[in-house]
């Protein structure tokens, strides 16, 4: 058994590695201020979105492809629709995320109540891609600048079924500017954020970003 | 069922979902360093998840797609879930009344069921559902309700093994709802059915009449 490599007292390794992640790898990240109204289909009711200016909240979009994490080589796509604030904590609200991978699809559920799906996600330079039947988007990035190294911390919010959570997230990158077109297939909804034009993005090289323990709200 | 619980029943494609999630989270739950009662308790809870769910597939999701698919991935989700049956059945063997004896093997055999039952998720939710989604649009709300009915008849004799196992498998603050949240369901469920059979014999009793 592979789990047994280290020898006859190497402790069984869990097929769902405990919070704390540690992920290496690159990433997309777009940020969009968006209609709180049109934000607000995609928040469940219980759930305030933060209005950032009159009317208006900041979503974001997410493409990475992590060379290293606990579960191994994985790409991910997130979209957090909005800014929102529940139990005095503030945090982006996780509504889609997109993985290819099984295990990291389970970890994200079972772990941070990450509405995590499969898909397949296709990486390349010059963009990255799905056409699979649960999330069709296509994303090109051109004009990558100089970048620097840069510290980042955030928190984010998502529920699962019935389960709620909120996590820290840290890290850094060497940060870039870019210009990305992205498209996602309009019978989703994910079209109506608005991510759909030609935006501004930051490209993350040498990122390396830790997904703190969850705290949970719900069961 | 009745006209409630036709509109509160999800269709079966989120239910698949759901219970995947679920027995995710029963994993999620299991660590090596856990009391054997914990260990057996948490294992027994997820064992009779899935074997509820592999039933509920194999009698009402599979029949329905293999009628509109040929997919490889159907073909071989029933040898899977013998797999899984069969390291189901190990597992109570190693389990004791209290526990197991020998923790670190039935650590494994734990683990290896939850490899097996994440690539078979994986697998489902990439081609599976999707295909029922595109293939069954009109059909997954009944599908759905067959599968609430057929769970509640499966759960039933199980009730109170689930519910007790919950509670000792939930962080206490969360154990008494999720108890009474199984118990209660079932109960629920079994309202539900029972006027529905009530009515459809007296249904029948009036349609004789005349």
């Amino acid at each position: 058994m592979a789990a047994l490599s280290g020898g006859a007292d190497a402790p069984v390794e869990p097929p769902l590695p405990a919070a704390p992640w540690t992920l290496h790898g690159e990433a997309i990240v777009g940020l969009k201020i968006v209609r709180s109204d049109i934000a607000q289909r995609f928040v469940p009711p219980d759930v305030k979105v933060v209005r950032i200016c009159p009317g208006r909240t900041l979503a974001f979009l997410y493409l990475a492809h992590y060379q290293h994490s606990p579960v191994g080589e994985y790409r991910e796509l997130i979209v957090a629709p909005a800014l929102v604030s529940r139990h005095g904590r503030v945090g982006f609200w996780i509504s889609n995320i997109y993985v290819d991978s099984g295990t990291s699809m389970a970890a994200g559920r079972a772990i941070w109540a990450l509405p995590k799906q499969i898909a397949s996600l296709e990486w390349s330079a010059g963009g990255v891609s799905s056409v699979g039947p649960q999330l069709r988007v296509s994303a090109s990035v051109a004009g990558t600048g100089r970048s620097i190294r840069l510290p980042f911390v955030g928190a984010a919010m998502s529920q699962c079924g019935s389960a709620k959570s909120w996590f820290a997230v840290r890290g850094s990158a060497r940060v870039g500017h870019a210009r990305a077109s992205v498209e996602f297939a309009r019978d989703d909804g994910l079209a109506a954020l608005g991510f759909g034009s030609t935006t501004k993005v930051f490209v993350c090289k040498k990122m390396r970003v830790t997904i703190g323990r969850p705290r949970h709200s719900g069961q | 069922m009745n006209a409630v619980a036709d509109r509160i029943t999800p269709n079966i494609t989120t239910l698949i979902r759901m219970d995947h999630s679920h027995v995710l989270a029963v994993f999620h739950r299991y660590r090596a360093d856990l009391l054997p009662a914990k260990k057996r308790a948490l294992v027994t809870n997820a064992c009779l998840l899935l074997e509820i769910h592999a039933q509920l597939e194999e009698e009402i999701f599979y029949p329905a797609l293999r009628a509109v698919l040929r997919d490889d991935v159907l073909e071989k989700s029933e040898p899977e879930h013998a797999q899984m049956r069969t390291f189901i059945g190990e597992l109570r063997d190693m389990a004791g009344r209290e526990g197991p004896s020998n923790g670190e093997s039935y650590d494994e055999k734990f683990f290896e069921l939850m490899r097996l039952v994440i690539h078979h998720v994986a697998d489902e939710e990439t081609r599976l559902l999707p295909a029922a989604e595109r293939l069954l649009r009109d059909d997954l709300g009944r599908l759905g309700i067959d599968m609430t009915k057929r769970r509640i008849e499966l759960m039933k004799p199980h009730a109170a093994e689930l519910a007790e196992t919950t509670v000792r498998t939930f962080p206490a603050g969360a154990a008494a709802g999720a108890a009474l949240l199984t118990a209660g369901a079932v109960a629920v469920g079994a309202m539900l059915l029972g006027r529905n059979t009530k009515r459809t014999a007296e249904n029948r009793m009036s349609r004789w009449r005349h």
